[in-house]
């Protein structure tokens, strides 16, 4: 709930492009980023917006079957959701030599008392579909086809989860944000498929890793929040609360768009619905810059073999 | 002892990725749909609204084999005693089993969980929630028959939205709602199961014409942003045609009452 003085203040101030922490209407916040804390995982990444919003993407890799078919029907007995998951697309079920890659948003209770339980698993299955479904395609990055063992039998599935550890407005964005850094991150054992006498094995070398293939054209989100006749880019909690609507556009280094979503309770008109594209479109190009130049950084931090700051990242600025 | 003239085969088999020609052989040509229609063309819909008779309002959308029936019931007080001063409103998107080429189980999937949301979202800005406070509405959409998912929930919109005039429940305009499908460069309206196995992606636009404001969007594939707006474009004339066939059916509906009382 926001009052309604306080809903005036911050429709007034994004009217003249001043909002309470000092940023213009198209600013994004300082984000920290840092990879690798989770020695456990394949790979991970934490990403810290200025002044709340904190993720934590856990990717971890495993050796599944390539016929998502088999596992649904267990699924339908056991009454599992997240199974099921990957039997939604039509594509994928003729699709016999690429991995899977299934996304999960948690949030952490302690993250969010402003919003109800209920709302709360709402929210993060709307976020793991959209991930599921930015993903899980051509235009999501990542080759599948190159996390495939032996096709139409085995494959690489990428299982990306999600943590709100704390939120600070904007989650999307940086959900993906923290993603991307955690696939740039992530190291797969090399599999070396060996073929005698007419059967096909497959071998797991832990040594030896390889890097995911087309983890630099995985996309970001830009969420633009529609107050009063205008709209801000990285909406704070307060914002979203007097937000009218959302619009979230994953874009990718080409410049084209990934996704398309519009979220809240009000309507956009078209014509401003085409210069929020446009306007998501650039902000996504500097924004996948920005993360670029902190994840070279990293590499190097990693190169260097510096233990990571871990928790103690975000008072880092 | 083991047979070594004879070669056996391999224990496990596996089926052979391609089979020759079979992926190759049929490219899609937007220019020759297998209907017969127009890359711009939407499929004749037809719409009836009074299907449920214990529902407050109901509606029936037919497109092709897309059949979609809607029933909404309320406004009713809300259960939880929760004190809201706008109203709540309640989707519930539910394919059939029989509905599409796999069978699909009782509980609700992920897919089916974010069509709901979906379906709020698209509704939510028409519906005068702030002229029902305490109250809830339900809007329960059930597809008989699904052929082009991203038309499946575009159909729902639109059939959700004139169930919702049915039950008279107050809204700044009918929602209609629109699929298209990209194929490289080219967007088609309207797309088909068959036809969308080979885009590259789809947008379903929801949109009130008469307020030109657009409640929902959802796209997905890579996508350029002039192909973008441009698809936009083509959604909003088709939502403007969409609109004027929920307008005659619920004129219809009027009149049937009039002259039956």
């Amino acid at each position: 709930m926001i009052s309604v003085s306080e809903r005036d203040y911050i429709t007034k101030g994004v009217d003249v492009s001043i909002r309470a922490d000092g940023r213009s209407r198209l600013d994004f916040r300082e984000l920290v980023l840092e990879t690798g804390m989770i020695t456990q995982a394949s790979g991970s990444c934490r990403v810290t917006l200025d002044g709340g919003t904190d993720i934590l993407v856990g990717v971890k890799v495993e050796v599944g079957s390539i016929e998502p078919e088999v596992e649904a029907e267990e699924a339908d007995i056991l009454e599992d959701m997240e199974q099921m998951d990957q039997d939604d697309g039509i594509t994928m079920v003729k699709d016999k030599d690429r991995g899977r890659i299934i996304c999960n948003v948690e949030c952490s209770p302690s993250a969010t008392r402003i919003f109800e339980p209920r709302d709360i698993e709402d929210m993060c299955n709307e976020y793991s579909q959209f991930m599921n479904r930015v993903l899980n395609g051509s235009h999501g990055g990542v080759d599948l086809k190159a996390l495939c063992i032996i096709p139409g039998s085995t494959c690489w599935i990428l299982n990306i989860d999600v943590l709100v550890l704390d939120y600070g407005g904007n989650l999307l964005d940086a959900i993906f944000m923290a993603t991307r850094g955690a696939l740039h991150n992530t190291r797969i054992p090399r599999a070396t498929v060996e073929q005698s006498d007419g059967r096909v094995e497959f071998d797991i070398a832990d040594e030896e890793t390889e890097i995911i293939r087309g983890w630099e054209d995985v996309p970001l989100c830009v969420s633009l929040n529609k107050i009063g006749y205008r709209h801000i880019v990285d909406a704070a909690p307060l914002e979203e609360l007097c937000s009218s609507a959302r619009l979230t556009v994953a874009v990718n280094r080409r410049g084209n768009l990934c996704a398309l979503q519009k979220g809240g309770h009000g309507g956009i008109e078209p014509s401003l619905l085409a210069e929020m594209v446009q306007t998501a479109k650039q902000i996504g190009q500097t924004l996948l810059k920005r993360q670029d130049a902190a994840l070279r950084e990293e590499e190097e931090r990693i190169a260097a073999g510096k233990d990571p700051i871990g928790f103690g990242a975000a008072s880092r600025h | 002892m083991a047979d070594r003239k004879r070669v056996t085969g391999p224990e496990k088999s596996v089926v052979p990725l391609l089979e020759p020609g079979s992926l190759s052989a049929f490219t899609f040509d937007p220019e020759k749909r297998k209907d017969g229609r127009n890359i711009d063309r939407i499929r004749p819909v037809f719409m009836k609204t009074g299907v449920v008779r214990q529902a407050n309002g109901s509606a029936y959308l037919e497109a092709g084999k897309l059949k979609v029936a809607c029933g909404v019931y309320g406004p009713r007080q809300t259960a939880r005693s929760k004190i809201s001063s706008r109203g709540i409103l309640n989707c519930d998107f539910k394919f059939s089993p029989f509905s599409g080429g796999r069978r699909r189980a009782y509980i609700k999937d992920s897919q089916e969980k974010e069509y709901s949301l979906v379906l709020r979202q698209a509704l939510a800005p028409a519906v005068r929630l702030d002229l029902l406070p305490k109250s809830t509405v339900d809007v329960f959409v059930q597809v008989l028959e699904s052929d082009g998912s991203a038309a499946c929930l575009a159909a729902a919109i639109t059939c959700a939205a004139l169930a919702l005039a049915d039950a008279g429940i107050e809204m700044l305009d009918a929602v209609a709602a629109c699929a298209v499908g990209y194929f490289d460069s080219t967007i088609c309206l309207d797309p088909t199961d068959e036809e969308e196995t080979y885009q590259s992606g789809s947008l379903v636009l929801s949109y009130m014409p008469s307020l030109n404001e657009v409640t929902h969007v959802i796209q997905s594939g890579e996508i350029g942003t002039t192909t973008t707006i441009k698809a936009l474009e083509l959604c909003v004339d088709a939502c403007a045609q969409i609109q004027s066939v929920m307008q005659q059916t619920l004129a219809a509906t009027i009149k049937e009452k009039i002259n039956g009382a």
